[in-house]
């Protein structure tokens, strides 16, 4: 791989180990993907940060970079973390919450700007942009929806990738490498539901669980659908894109001499069959309500906050709606604190999903993710039912 | 016998050799892998094998997973796969497990999965099984 003189002297240790290890792995990485060149990126985003996924090897791995005074050299943003506080369930082990402490604020030394799964509604992409992102969902909405390049990084490739400012040309930041290979036939009706697009995204991951697909059936797709289709298909597939018909920028360019290797067809009505397993009742013990995975956008909180207050309340005693945001949500104060008495928690920063919510007391998560529905029950602890989101409010809100 | 698959290094050793194990379906090490037993769910065991998997699938904190069992001493020893990833990839540097790609055909992975259990090595561009 050809490196300029200044990525020469980085992987030479010339300005300290931790550069240097960034720069081994990425050419290392670069080579095995046939890469020629490094490329700049303005944008890194780093996953693998909850204590519960990385345990100690990774605390101290992110130590370690921290303590060689590495800093980002681009803007650098990093996935929610697992402490959930500010509910009416207890808190975490101290011990487990100064470990994850140890991960943020090593990240925070290096200069990360903040802690959130969606990086898009933080700092949108530009189309044509080249990224260095590691959060599935996030990868997945750059490439789908803005046209924006970011293969789908490792935690610990994109920390490093941000270290260096730079990724390796490879994959899908050049146009061969964005090309769909497994075609995809979909059968929604009209006005589907979230829940049921997030089915349909894990479908779709499991018959593409190495390719790009081209997904025809879906032309009527609203953001927020995509990005729930996007965060389920990413659980079940390794693929950093899905071309939509119609709504993938650049999607048509990248059809010209297609050849689809595999082709599926899908109903999302015969999917509820195949999910209802999943769907059992939950007791009123130790059941949380919960939207937010990926994090919401400011519109779709607000969204939410006027439904619940329009209906003034009146859930069962006990019962809260955790609602996932970035740390940077800025919602009026006084909005916020009478969502509090109405039982709505905004967890700022953090990711319920890769919490043991097991030991606060959760028995059941009900959620309109199936990002969520599939990580939860491996890492949270929790049992998990899927809903649409408006009657997941609307069992919130009965009496 | 011995039976013999093509793979090419993508890093690490040129030469390694442990108990083979193969998965029917691509995993996810988030998830899938418990770190402390160093075991795959429904799977056993890795520690010290050739593991041959399809694909590394699921959520980008998989290269975590990798480092710790490494750090633990408990990672396998090689993995070979067939479709090669950037998150993989890192994984393997950073954990220091070699990586190879498996270059055959399904037919091949469908062979492999019947000598899960036996001896393995990879050495000169070839994943040899006795058994």
């Amino acid at each position: 791989m050809y490196l300029t003189r200044d990525e020469e002297a980085l992987l030479n240790g010339e300005l300290g180990d931790s550069y240097a290890l960034a720069m081994k792995v990425l050419t290392v990485v670069g080579d095995a993907l046939k890469a020629e060149r490094l490329i700049s990126v303005v944008h890194a985003h780093v996953s693998g940060i909850s204590y519960f996924n990385i345990g100690d090897a990774g605390v101290e791995f992110i130590e370690s970079l921290a303590a060689g005074n590495a800093k980002f050299q681009v803007f650098t943003t990093a996935n929610p973390y697992m402490v959930v506080k500010g509910t009416s369930y207890g808190e975490l082990p101290g011990d487990l919450i100064s470990k994850q402490m140890r991960v943020i604020n090593s990240l925070r030394v290096m200069g990360a700007a903040t802690f959130t799964c969606a990086p898009y509604y933080v700092r949108r992409p530009s189309y044509g942009e080249h990224l260095a992102w590691a959060e599935s969902n996030a990868v997945l909405y750059a490439n789908s929806l803005v046209g924006a390049r970011s293969n789908r990084e490792g935690g610990p490739l994109a920390l490093l990738e941000g270290l260096v400012g730079r990724t390796y040309a490879a994959g899908v930041h050049l146009d061969e490498g964005r090309r769909p290979t497994c075609a995809v036939s979909v059968k929604v009706d009209q006005g589907v539901k979230l829940s049921d697009l997030s089915l349909l995204g894990l479908r779709v991951g499991e018959l593409c669980p190495d390719s790009i697909p081209f997904v025809e059936g879906l032309e009527g797709l609203t953001e927020n659908g995509a990005k729930a289709f996007l965060a389920a298909f990413g659980s079940t597939s390794n693929s950093p894109m899905v071309v939509f018909n119609k709504l993938t920028p650049g999607g048509k360019e990248l059809l010209a001499d297609s050849d689809f290797k595999e082709r599926f067809s899908v109903d999302a009505n015969s999917l509820k069959s195949i999910y209802s397993e999943i769907r059992e009742d939950a007791s009123s013990e130790g059941v949380v309500y919960f939207i937010g995975c990926p994090h919401l956008s400011l519109d779709e909180v607000a969204s939410v906050i006027n439904y619940v207050r329009g209906r003034g309340g009146g859930r069962l005693e006990g019962r809260e709606l955790w609602l996932g945001v970035s740390e940077e949500l800025q919602l009026d104060k006084g909005l916020a604190d009478s969502l509090a008495e109405l039982g709505v928690r905004l967890i700022r920063g953090m990711c319920p999903v890769t919490t043991r919510l097991d030991l606060l007391g959760v028995r059941y998560v009900i959620t309109d993710s199936g990002k969520a529905l599939h990580y939860m029950p491996k890492l949270a602890g929790v049992k998990v039912l899927i809903k649409d989101r408006p009657e997941i409010l609307k069992e919130f809100l009965r009496r | 016998m011995v039976q013999a698959f093509q793979v090419s290094k993508v890093f690490g050793a040129d030469h390694v050799c442990g108990v083979l194990m193969v998965t029917v379906k691509p995993f996810s090490f988030l998830g899938d892998v418990a770190v402390d037993s160093a075991e795959i769910r429904g799977v056993g065991r890795v520690a010290d094998s050739i593991l041959v998997t399809p694909a590394i699938v699921g959520s980008t904190v998989g290269p975590y997973i990798l480092y710790a069992l490494s750090r633990r001493g408990t990672a396998p020893r090689a993995l070979i796969t067939k479709s090669i990833d950037p998150t993989l990839v890192a994984g393997c540097v950073v954990a220091n497990v070699s990586l190879y790609r498996l270059l055959g055909g399904d037919s091949d992975l469908d062979v492999l999965r019947l000598l899960s259990g036996a001896e393995a090595c990879v050495s000169e561009g070839m994943l040899i099984v006795r058994r």
